[in-house]
């Protein structure tokens, strides 16, 4: 039971969720835009967020769109992590998916959920910053707008009154590559991560990394993939380099202190690498 | 578009019954099962906070954490309870591994196991072990757990 009152909407199509959410503000209201609802249920048990409606999403046919068209692979913002592995159209997004908290929270966590959450893991993120061609579907005011999934933790990626409906990727581009996701933990299996490491060697043998729990976003550095890619170096050499040349200082927090966090991203950096020379 | 702006009444199936239950807009189906009108208390609130699994009910076969998902969310749809199962394998399983100490956890634990056991030719050990983590046992009978769901997607393939 929440411990203030809301009202609940399900609206059946994106014109409908969109005039309903600039009615509600017209009302004063504040409304939130609802996925799978484990966070936004649990922050409110907590007492650590208001809302006043949701706007459940989950019954919009485009937010529920999962397949290929074209050369697209296309992921609608209301499908479950569950979703993404039963069907593993993009194994990379499988793998990621695969480590987000328990079985049956992954049943209920949405990918626009993950995607756009207030907390600063965002795993699922990493596969998708990873892509030259991925791209986000917006409903606005305006109708569909497309923006690059590059810009997914700018503050102009998704305006209140907008929602995610779906992600869609170059499946030529998605599927064209080797990779690796790992996820590091303090102790537990199931835990929000230390550093979760992406990371895809691409046909032409450069190397690209996305690092979640490093930080209070998810993260890709041109910098670090530079490094990473450049052969003449050993695979620990290449790590140790990409760990202190990282764009922002590692967290230190619950989870771990900053010292260490390096030493298991350089580690697992190292790892990966060594695995995708033989790749 | 469905509209719930104050309490009403949401229709459900549960157990194989229809029900039709008053629920505010904002209450969770943890909260619906176990209040007056249904009196289901086999779901069990532990943490609330979508850790421990004791709540553990099933939504259309699949396993959910019930403290995570609102009434209105599952309008419509079909719940199973530990109170449905009604002498289900899983349960004599449990009984035979002494698979509890306490017992707080172990409708949530049951829930698992039933829908694991409903899909046996998916049940591999590695997806037995990968859905068993998601709930906990302060009494640590992981491994009698563990056994008794075994011996069930065993017994049934
Ligand atoms: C037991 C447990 C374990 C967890 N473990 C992890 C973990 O390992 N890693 C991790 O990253 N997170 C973890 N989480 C946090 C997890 O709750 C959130 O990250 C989750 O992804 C939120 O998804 P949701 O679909 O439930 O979103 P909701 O709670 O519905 O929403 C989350 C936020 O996203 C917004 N939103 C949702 N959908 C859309 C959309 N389509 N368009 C615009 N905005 C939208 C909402 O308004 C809200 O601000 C865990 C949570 C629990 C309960
Ligand atoms: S009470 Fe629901 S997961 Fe703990
Ligand atoms: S038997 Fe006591 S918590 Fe599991």
């Amino acid at each position: 039971m929440l411990p203030f009152d809301i009202e609940y909407y399900r609206p059946d199509t994106i014109e409908e969720a969109v005039k309903l959410y600039r009615r509600l503000r017209e009302n004063n209201q504040e409304p939130v835009f609802y996925g799978g609802g484990t966070e936004l249920l649990t922050r409110a048990r907590l007492q650590d967020v208001h809302y006043d409606a949701v706007i459940d999403l989950k019954n919009i046919p485009e937010v529920r769109i999962h397949g290929q068209k074209g050369d697209w692979l296309e992921f609608g913002a209301g499908l479950r992590l569950t979703d993404l592995a039963d069907q593993n159209l993009w194994p990379l997004l499988t793998a990621t998916a695969d480590r987000i908290a328990d079985h049956t929270t992954r049943g209920q966590i949405t990918l626009g959920g993950n995607l756009l959450s207030t907390i600063p893991y965002r795993e699922i993120s990493l596969p998708f910053l990873l892509m030259d061609e991925a791209e986000a579907l917006i409903a606005t005011d305006n109708g569909i707008e497309r923006r690059p999934m590059a810009d997914l933790t700018s503050d102009s990626f998704i305006k209140p009154g907008e929602f995610l409906v779906s992600v869609r990727v170059n499946g030529g581009e998605a599927k064209g590559v080797a990779y690796r996701s790992h996820k590091m933990t303090r102790q537990d299996w199931i835990d929000y991560p230390l550093v979760t490491v992406a990371v895809i060697k691409r046909p032409d043998g450069s190397i690209r990394a996305a690092f979640s729990g490093w930080a209070g976003f998810p993260f890709v550095s041109s910098e670090v993939n530079r490094i990473l890619s450049d052969t003449s170096r050993s695979p620990r050499r290449r790590a140790q380099q990409a760990v202190s040349h990282m764009p922002v200082k590692a967290l230190e927090d619950l989870h771990g202190r900053r010292e260490y966090r390096e030493f298991v991203t350089e580690y697992t950096l190292a790892q990966i690498l060594d695995e995708l020379e033989d790749d | 578009m469905r509209e719930f702006t104050q309490p009403e009444q949401v229709s459900l199936t549960i157990n194989n019954e229809p029900r039709t239950v008053v629920a505010y807009p904002g209450e969770t189906l943890l909260y619906t099962l176990r209040g007056d009108s249904l009196g289901l208390t086999g779901a069990k609130p532990g943490c609330e906070n979508g850790d421990c699994g004791a709540c553990t009910v099933l939504v259309d076969g699949v396993p959910v954490k019930s403290c995570l998902v609102l009434t209105a969310e599952v309008e419509d749809h079909h719940i199973t309870t530990v109170e449905g199962l009604r002498e289900a394998p899983i349960q004599k399983a449990f009984l035979d591994h002494m698979a509890f100490q306490c017992g707080y956890c172990t409708s949530g634990f049951l829930m698992l196991g039933h829908a694991l056991s409903q899909h046996v030719d998916r049940a591999d050990e590695g997806r037995r072990t990968e859905w068993l983590r998601s709930n906990i046992c302060r009494c640590t009978s992981y491994q009698e757990i563990a056994d008794a769901v075994t011996e069930t997607c065993s017994s049934l393939e």
